[in-house]
């Protein structure tokens, strides 16, 4: 009886007894994840920004655990997808239900933090050489398409295929948003699997590298003829951001929210509108990227990561990434047999937009074999068009797959 | 053939295909802005001379 009455007072242990012993050892199993997160992230080993919030969530959210009402169990930290509760009195409770409710559920973190990309994207590597970098970049969508055939054999829907295979883009913020447009019922576990992935790319790209590209080619120097990237105006960058921005919002008005909040952050930035930029780059950018991991984290609960599904989209990310970095591969060296062999194949991996990694990954080899090459130009130009043609995608598969 | 099929056919090749054709459209187009307003420039510089 004492016990029962301690147990009682520290809920989180007694609710480990409660709820049977696959949650109690799925909990006490994702608890031990979040700490490895955290630390994965103070060693670098994976991105701190995304990892260290997530991670302390993931911990928390699974170790609080308490009695609502009759075996009924739950946090005080997030109920999501809330149907039927009064709004006002969800968000008085549950401390970080205002965040979810008016900044997860409508897509606008990502936007945010797509916002912060255009920040701190320089597209005048993009206007130095858009054919190179264009054609890369599509060639790095392998995965966002030849992903889909296989998640629809595997079963999943039309939507939940479209939103894993996404993950191919290697671009978070959009994995968000068209998990939450199309599959909501699993945009926690797609956006966990992509930023988990995501955050491996720069330890997995190097040997993928390694593996289907001779010494030879990847110590190579580009020689270019184009203009060079600081004599493009910054009128001209702001010129080019508000013609593709319109474009682009006429043609998939469904992810218009995404243009608008990559292109204006571009525009920020040419603009030279410091206080916007500091605004967007402090403030926007690492909030919703902080919000975003810790939030992330919290909805990692034992139930969520109970469903098979979620071994599949696990498989699925993995390989959306790995065809999607073999296909830059692929369109590197394209440009190489279309150049008369005079282009660099690694700046193919960068087509793969995970902003800037990817980019430094391919500097990065190309030193360690010949210091005196750099293809860093080329490779943000490829880098930038990545996440201008994952937009484009995910405008695609959003107008072709809602209802 | 069936429904399923054409999704999982019809789907990636629509996507890739309209990708890539978009993709490259936005290239054509910002190489033509850039012409463009390197010669609105050179004109405007020559009228002021």
């Amino acid at each position: 009886m004492f016990i029962i009455k301690i147990l009682d007072l520290f809920q989180g242990f007694h609710t480990l007894f409660l709820q049977g012993p696959t949650i109690a050892i799925s909990r006490i199993l994702l608890i031990f994840l979040g700490f490895l997160l955290v630390y994965l992230g103070a060693k670098h080993i994976l991105e701190p920004l995304i990892m260290i919030p997530m991670g302390f969530g993931m911990a928390a959210v699974n170790a609080g655990v308490l009695i609502l009402s009759a075996n009924n169990y739950g946090n005080l930290f997030i109920a999501p997808m809330t149907q039927d509760a009064d709004l006002m009195h969800v968000m008085q409770v549950n401390f970080l239900q205002p965040i979810y409710n008016l900044t997860f559920s409508n897509g606008l973190i990502a936007c945010l933090v797509f916002m912060g990309i255009g920040v701190i994207c320089d597209i005048g590597m993009v206007l130095s050489h858009p054919f190179i970098g264009m054609f890369i970049a599509m060639f790095a969508e392998l995965g966002t398409v030849a992903t889909y055939p296989i998640a629809r054999l595997l079963g999943l829907t039309t939507g939940q295929s479209a939103a894993v295979s996404v993950i191919g883009g290697a671009d978070g913020p959009m994995v968000l948003f068209t998990s939450l447009t199309l599959a909501p019922e699993y945009f926690v576990p797609i956006t966990i699997v992509a930023y988990l992935y995501l955050s491996l790319t720069y330890g997995g790209y190097p040997f993928l590298l390694r593996l289907l590209i001779p010494k030879n080619l990847r110590g190579m120097v580009i020689i270019s003829k184009n203009k060079k990237v600081s004599n493009i105006a910054s009128k001209d960058k702001l010129i080019f951001a508000v013609v593709i921005n319109t474009i682009l919002c006429l043609l998939f008005p469904v992810a218009a929210p995404l243009f608008l909040s990559f292109f204006i952050g571009i525009a920020v930035r040419e603009s030279g509108l410091e206080k916007y930029i500091r605004l967007i780059e402090d403030i926007f950018l690492y909030g919703a990227t902080f919000f975003l991991g810790l939030v992330l984290g919290t909805l990692c609960d034992a139930q969520t990561f109970r469903d098979p599904v979620v071994v599949k989209l696990l498989l699925l990310g993995m390989l959306a990434l790995l065809i999607s970095g073999i296909g830059g591969i692929i369109g590197g060296y394209l440009v190489y047999f279309l150049t008369g062999k005079k282009f660099n194949p690694v700046v193919g991996i960068a087509g793969v937009s995970c902003v800037p990694t990817t980019a430094k990954v391919a500097q990065k080899e190309v030193s360690k074999v010949n210091k005196m090459s750099f293809v860093m130009e080329y490779a943000l130009s490829a880098n930038i068009c990545g996440v201008i043609t994952t937009a484009i995608l995910t405008g695609i598969y959003i107008s072709l797959l809602s209802k | 053939m069936s429904d399923f099929m054409k999704d999982i056919i019809g789907t990636p090749l629509t996507v890739f295909g309209l990708g890539f054709a978009i993709s490259m459209s936005m290239a054509v187009i910002m190489k033509l802005l850039m012409d463009v307003i390197k010669f609105l420039s050179k004109e405007s510089k020559d009228s002021q001379e």
